[in-house]
């Protein structure tokens, strides 16, 4: 049922539209709110107290701030499919519509079984999983399903995602974070000096504490004029405003990233590079550790003022302020006016000024005082104090905690900025506050209102000038404002009064963690504050302890002695605060994940049928399957139709390097293993490139095609880093050499023809090179044309046929396909694709990068050791002559063949003595491709197998457990087709 | 049931409720602070999991109790703290799989042996293929386990969706999932935990643990190193090991042993916590790398690839973020609805084949245990036990033989990767 009255929304006060209410469902009962609201006003307008249950004693928990320190009121957004959980309810902007629901509770928020944690919560302490479920060890298993259940926070979301994300890069001269009365001071001024800005803030409205202050800028009140101040920013173009979004993340060279918010659910990622950084980021309230400072109805006196001022909604009737400094006093005038009654001002401190006093009216004041206890499950319904004269119980609903003030320097900090801690603000400080970049306004301490517009507006003129615009005007602001400007947050409640109660004192409210698991953590040795985070884990929480860093070694210092500075800090990590999956990923989803690379055969393969295969980079054509046959049967087809009469296949995505310059041949001598100061002009060579350690980098042609000027192909595999490994010799160790080169990959198109018929085809397309076994003999690069269109055409073969390779101009790819179909029937030609020429290269016995160019064999290991040069030097030669190198014991490459003449190789195969009979056994190598031969009949397999030259001819097992499978094999070399190349050379 | 700790610092459930029920009792400090002595048997530089490991072997396994670890900042700090926490032994190479398979063994009892619950998690551990070639390489993986008597499964398509129902198989992915090579001995364990149960363990046994305190200098007498020198001064070392992790090339450079290794900056991140959904390890093989997995906490916590450059600074790019990210929405589209909480970053120290330096160094008494690369969280007791035999013996162990120094001399490589002399691609 719908509830249209909303008992805790003022009347007047406020920037919410009282016009446009929003329906939303929370724990599935329907509230109203308005727009403007986050989903914590419009809750707390509500009156709804309860809003989750904390993570480990499944505690009653309330609204406790107005931010994204927020580490009580984590919601679920959403339903089904659409769910988000560990929202804050505090950060939600509210719209029509929204559903939400507490998490971390069974049956219900209102009674939830978890709670009976709280009743061992003396034996489950600090870390004390380290020190049971160890017995029996098999048990651990079932322990830990219980411990996972219990931990979690939401649940988890199911099935695709459908919400908007997008990345932006963008660069800037100054980048201002933090839309406050600083940073609005600084975006200003910089404006004005045409530099580029760009600003942003966290929250849905800019304007930070000037949103709830009472005070006036310019005679305006101070809300007014940060409204007035955005919408002139607005009007600059060169000024981008941010609100909604959070800078999250500074790496090196200011690469700051934000994320932007659009409702709860789109967002998209800035990525900047601003020149200058002005940070005014702010501060967050901290709390005041004291016995059962959790229940709801406990809040923070600045979201207190906040709510009632920014969104007109009032946390309750009777409130009671507990305060270490001046600044607590300041809200007893907006509570009072909100119709709140401020029962008690409690002071912990001895003294303070009258006048700071007199901000509270008539309202009691207890200096000195302490809180020992507070009541109420659901709710907070009273407090038990001491003062120095004695104890006393306040009734309230309400109560307001300050204690003091942390600056928000995670960024300043990530960006290797140095942090002091300081005695008078119980917080951190930079050390240097104009480097990495220029902090200013509360993130640097500063309170005072008028201060912070000019050091803000400094701020701005410094980075702007300092980036040689020119200086602005200086600027005057009038301000008034009664408030606080005491920065003296030091005050704590001594742990003498907090840890002998019978109460917990939260310090960490999100993992509840307490005063007590700190001191038991200090007396069991875990003294450094990274173990004491580790092991109690405060500060862990999805708030990554906003509001409990500062108190956690606050209290650690009470307790030991050592003072805060000494024991510094916990790293600041990125990100500010949790930052979406989804918006990181971006538009990398799917298939857009990383580009997908088509050969300019792509459309013709297309339309001949073929089945194209993903595989890194590249969608290659796999085969083609005519009607009715299956993937086997067609690449059967497509061997033996190539073996038989003549085959066309893709192999444009082989990487082609064109190397040129007076030093080419020197260049390629050395980063080849193989001589090629021999090769003539025309002529082919297949080659190996060795990595520096001497094993086999990759394979391919040299082919040159001029006095200077060569052509070198490498395999599709390992294009990228032949690439990268020639460019770095040329660029970084050989710049001496006269030597260029280009890819030239994408810009031929590269088929090859092979097969006893291919010679006829390919010499009924051209006129002008005459293709006779005398005139273009194998392992020789013709050019020329077919229809006028330019070609290159080299002798070379991988399935051991005849062959031709026919490289064109990208452009003319379909051309020349079409030209091959054309004349095909006459020569029975087809298309084959990567497996059929896959099954012909091993029946042939050529290598492959990733099976036999494993990245741990030589030349010699795989066949090819007499390629090796011994008269030159070049990249690997030094390496190779280690002793290793040259022993007995390595894995040599092979031929296998089934004893039996008949069996199938298990693929994947370990080769051993002796059959498998499930019980350990030496491997003596493993087989690297297994096929089913069309050609030869039966199951062939390639193998590495220890000192296996020496082996052939003798009998082993390919075995493979995980399949319950052993074949006796026979070892043999590993050219099982034609092994003379009678055929290729034909 | 161990029995180095006496009845009242034994850990036990009887002793969380007597805790408990008392008011004034409490828990001993876990390990002793500070250098008692001026003059060590064994002095251990790096106070994480390997060197913490590594005393306590050395004093449980060989009686060497007086044994010194000192740490430049607090131990269990380094790679330790930050490393993914994946424990598993499903490695191609005889070497290196033998090696991790003795590892996993001892995880197995390791939260008994050291009376500090290591949170062994044998959730399995899932390693994806993306080409009918990746299979086929990790059948013969599986297949080369099982030789070693290790439990491994190659699974298909279907097989794999019902291991991980959560995985998203449909072919609208990039890099599309063939199947997997699955270890379900593989999984976590808690990091934290191995170096605070090491050196509880250690510290009853008599080694002694300075925190604080950089190594910054040693003094040779011969071919041998007879003093340590650090901050906060010297102390006299029969022999002296090495397990500095990233910073094991500067110690060793210290001693005047160069190491071949290169020191890489990789980055791991965890989303905010929620109810189980994840209960295994999955990891995601197409360069840039990911591999996640379910934390008892209820993070995921997600691992990616090296920087491709060298640096001691433990923070690197955006884009390795955006990259895992990406792989792991592909994986498992439902991380998208979920937010990344906190992201950090360590120093590995990767060698030119990718694999460990344990072991003798051409100085007498100095021995070495680095090099770990993506490897040394799962490799911890291990190395510990087998580092203490060698300097125990002066003989290298049997497992640990082949990741001598001496290897890079012989070329007798250990390339699990087949990445080559280039450490960031391994």
């Amino acid at each position: 049922m719908a509830r249209d009255r909303q008992p805790n929304r003022l009347n007047n006060l406020g920037t919410i539209d009282r016009t446009k209410p929003l329906r939303f469902t929370f724990n599935n009962r329907s509230y109203t709110g308005y727009q403007g609201d986050t989903l914590a006003s419009a809750l707390i307008a509500n009156g709804v107290d309860l809003i989750g249950r904390s993570f480990k004693y499944h505690r009653p928990r309330g609204i406790f701030s107005a931010g994204s320190e927020e580490p009580n009121a984590l919601v679920t957004v959403g339903q089904s499919i659409d769910a988000r959980p560990n929202l804050r309810a505090t950060e939600i902007v509210l719209e029509n519509g929204l559903v939400a629901r507490s998490q971390n509770c069974w049956p219900s928020v209102d009674w939830d079984l978890g709670a009976v944690t709280g009743l061992v919560s003396r034996i489950i302490g600090a870390g004390f999983y380290y020190k049971t479920f160890m017995w029996p060890a098999k048990a651990w298993k079932t322990y830990e399903y219980f411990i996972r259940h219990a931990a979690g926070l939401g649940s988890p979301p199911e099935g695709h995602d459908d919400a908007i994300y997008d990345h932006r890069n963008a660069h800037c001269d100054i980048l201002v974070i933090g839309g406050g009365p600083a940073g609005l001071a600084a975006a200003s001024c910089a404006a004005l000096t045409g530099a580029r800005v760009i600003l942003c803030d966290e929250k849905m409205h800019m304007g930070g504490s000037l949103s709830w202050l009472r005070a006036d800028i310019g005679g305006k009140p101070a809300a007014d004029w940060a409204r007035a101040t955005i919408g002139e920013l607005a009007n600059h173009a060169n000024v981008t405003t941010l609100s909604d979004t959070t800078a999250f993340a500074i790496g090196d060279d200011n690469h700051v990233v934000l994320e932007q918010r659009f409702g709860w659910k789109n967002r998209r990622l800035w990525k900047i590079r601003p020149k200058r950084i002005v940070l005014a980021g702010g501060a967050i309230e901290r709390p005041i550790l004291f016995p059962g400072n959790d229940r709801p109805g406990i809040m923070l006196v600045t979201a207190v003022r906040r709510y009632i001022r920014e969104f007109g909604v009032v946390p309750g009737r009777q409130a009671t302020i507990v305060t270490n400094n001046d600044s607590g006093y300041d809200a007893v005038k907006d509570l009072q006016d909100a119709g709140m009654i401020v029962a008690t001002v409690i002071d912990i401190r001895d003294r303070c000024e009258g006048s700071v006093r007199a901000k509270a009216g008539n309202c009691p004041i207890y200096m000195g005082a302490s809180i020992t206890a507070t009541r109420g499950r659901k709710r907070l319904s009273g407090i038990n104090i001491e003062t120095p004269d004695g104890s006393n119980h306040i009734a309230c609903d309400t109560l307001c905690v300050a204690g003091g003030w942390t600056p928000s320097l995670q960024l300043y900090s990530q960006r290797q900025g140095k942090l002091r801690f300081n005695d008078t603000l119980g917080a951190h400080l930079p050390v240097d506050h104009a480097e990495p970049m220029i902090v200013v306004g509360a993130a640097i301490g500063t309170f005072d209102l008028g201060l912070c517009l000019s050091d803000g507006w400094r701020a701005g003129a410094d980075a702007a000038t300092d980036l040689g615009f020119t200086k602005p005007v200086q600027h005057k602001f009038s301000v008034t404002c009664e408030q606080s400007v005491d920065a003296d947050g030091s005050a704590i409640m001594p742990v003498s009064k907090i840890l002998p109660s019978k109460q917990k004192a939260f310090v960490d409210l999100q993992n509840d963690v307490t005063c007590a698991d700190l001191s038991q953590a200090l007396g069991e040795g875990y003294q450094s504050i990274e173990h004491v985070k580790r092991y109690t884990t405060t500060g862990m929480g999805t708030d990554q302890g906003k509001t409990s860093n500062v108190n956690a070694i606050r209290t650690v210092a009470a307790i030991t002695g050592i003072s805060p500075s000494e024991i510094g800090h916990t790293t600041f990590r990125p990100p500010y605060a949790p930052v979406s999956m989804g918006a990181i990923a971006g538009e990398a989803r799917g298939k857009l994940v990383a580009p997908t690379r088509r050969t300019p055969f792509h459309s013709r393969c297309t339309d001949a049928g073929v089945v194209f295969l993903e595989s890194g980079d590249w969608l290659y054509p796999r085969y083609y399957p005519q009607p009715g046959e299956s993937m086997a049967e067609a690449i059967d087809r497509e061997v033996r139709n190539t073996r038989r009469n003549v085959g066309m296949v893709d192999m444009s995505s082989l990487g082609k390097i064109d190397v040129q310059g007076a030093d080419a041949i020197a260049f390629l001598e050395r980063v080849y293993c193989n001589n090629l100061a021999s090769l003539k002009v025309g002529r082919v060579r297949y080659s190996l490139m060795l990595r520096e350690d001497g094993i086999l980098f990759d394979d391919g042609t040299v082919t040159r095609l001029g006095e200077n000027h060569y052509l070198i192909t490498t395999t599709t595999a390992r294009a990228g880093e032949a690439w990268l490994h020639l460019e770095r010799y040329r660029q970084a160790y050989w710049s001496d050499l006269n030597v260029s080169l280009t890819s030239v990959t994408d810009d031929w198109a590269s088929i090859a023809i092979a097969g006893p018929k291919a010679r006829d085809l390919v010499q009924s397309l051209t006129d002008d090179i005459d293709c006779s076994a005398n005139a273009f003999p194998p392992s020789s690069m013709m050019e020329g044309t077919i229809d006028d269109m330019p070609v290159r055409i080299f002798r070379v073969s991988f399935s051991g046929e005849l062959g031709f390779e026919i490289n064109i101009s990208a452009d003319y790819a379909s051309s020349l396909w079409d030209r091959l179909v054309g004349h095909g029937p006459t020569f029975d030609l087809m298309p084959y694709g990567l497996e059929a020429l896959d099954i012909m290269r091993i029946e042939k016995g050529h290598i492959s990068v990733g099976t036999e160019i494993d990245g741990r064999t030589t030349a010699a290991d795989v066949g090819l050791g007499r390629m090796v040069s011994t008269k030159k030097e070049f990249i690997g030669k030094a390496l190779l002559q280690r002793s290793a190198f040259n022993e007995p014991g390595r894995r040599q490459l092979v031929g296998l063949k089934a004893a039996d003449g008949k069996s199938a190789i298990p693929y994947g195969a370990q080769i051993t003595d002796s059959v498998w009979k499930g019980t350990p056994q030496e491997t003596q190598g493993h087989s690297t491709a297994t096929i089913a031969s069309p050609t030869l009949g039966e199951s062939i397999a390639m193998a590495l197998v220890i000192d296996g030259h020496s082996r052939i001819g003798a009998k082993a097992w390919a075995v493979s457990p995980v399949a319950s499978r052993s074949v006796e094999v026979e070892i043999t070399t590993p050219h099982f087709y034609d092994p003379d190349g009678t055929r290729l050379k034909s | 049931m161990s029995s180095i700790f006496d009845r009242d610092k034994r850990y036990s459930l009887a002793g969380l409720l007597t805790k408990a029920a008392s008011r004034s009792a409490s828990w001993a400090p876990a390990w002793r602070k500070g250098a008692s002595r001026k003059s060590y048997d064994v002095v251990i530089v790096g106070g994480g999991g390997h060197g913490l490991a590594t005393a306590y072997y050395l004093a449980k396994n060989h009686g060497v109790k007086n044994v010194l670890v000192i740490e430049k900042g607090w131990i269990g700090g380094g790679n330790t703290a930050r490393n993914t926490t994946i424990i598993r032994s499903d490695y191609f190479l005889e070497a290196s799989g033998r090696f991790k398979e003795f590892s996993l063994k001892l995880w197995e009892g390791l939260s008994q042996e050291l009376n500090f619950n290591q949170m062994v998690s044998q959730r399995g551990y899932v390693d994806l293929a993306h080409s009918d070639g990746d299979l086929e390489m990790y059948t013969a993986r599986a297949n080369a386990m099982r030789l070693r008597g290790v439990e491994a499964n190659v699974l298909d398509r279907e097989q794999l969706q019902k291991r991980v129902p959560q995985i998203n198989l449909e072919n609208d992915m990039r890099y599309p999932i063939t199947g997997a090579l699955v270890q379900e001995r593989g999984g976590t364990a808690r990091h934290d935990a191995v170096a605070w149960g090491y050196a509880r363990a250690a510290s009853a046994l008599g080694v002694d643990i300075l925190e604080q305190s950089e190594v910054i200098g040693f003094q040779h007498n011969g071919n041998r190193i007879d003093t340590v020198i650090t901050v906060d001064g010297e102390f006299q070392a029969g022999a002296v090991a090495i397990s500095a992790a990233g910073h094991s090339s500067e110690v060793a450079r210290l001693a005047g042993v160069e190491l071949p290794l290169e020191s890489i900056a990789i980055q791991a991140f965890v989303t905010e916590p929620l109810k189980p959904v994840l209960d295994t390890v999955v990891s995601f093989n197409m360069f840039p790398f990911c591999y996640l997995s379910q934390t008892d906490k209820g993070e995921i916590v997600i691992g990616g690839t090296t920087e491709a450059y060298n640096s001691y600074a433990a923070r690197g790019s955006f884009s390795r973020i955006e990259e895992a990210t990406a792989r792991c929405i592909a994986m498992f589209p439902f991380l998208s609805k979920l937010r990344l909480m906190r992201q950090w970053g360590g120093i590995i120290d990767t060698p030119i084949d990718g694999n460990a330096i344990m072991g003798k160094t051409p100085i007498d008494n100095l021995f070495v245990n680095a090099g770990w690369s993506y490897t040394g969280f799962k490799a911890t007791p291990a190395s510990g036990w087998t580092l203490a035999d060698t300097i125990a013996n002066d003989k290298p162990h049997p497992l640990l033989a082949p990741f001598s120094l001496e290897r890079y001399k012989t070329g007798a490589l250990l390339d699990d990767a087949g990445a080559g002399p280039h450490p960031y691609a391994h």
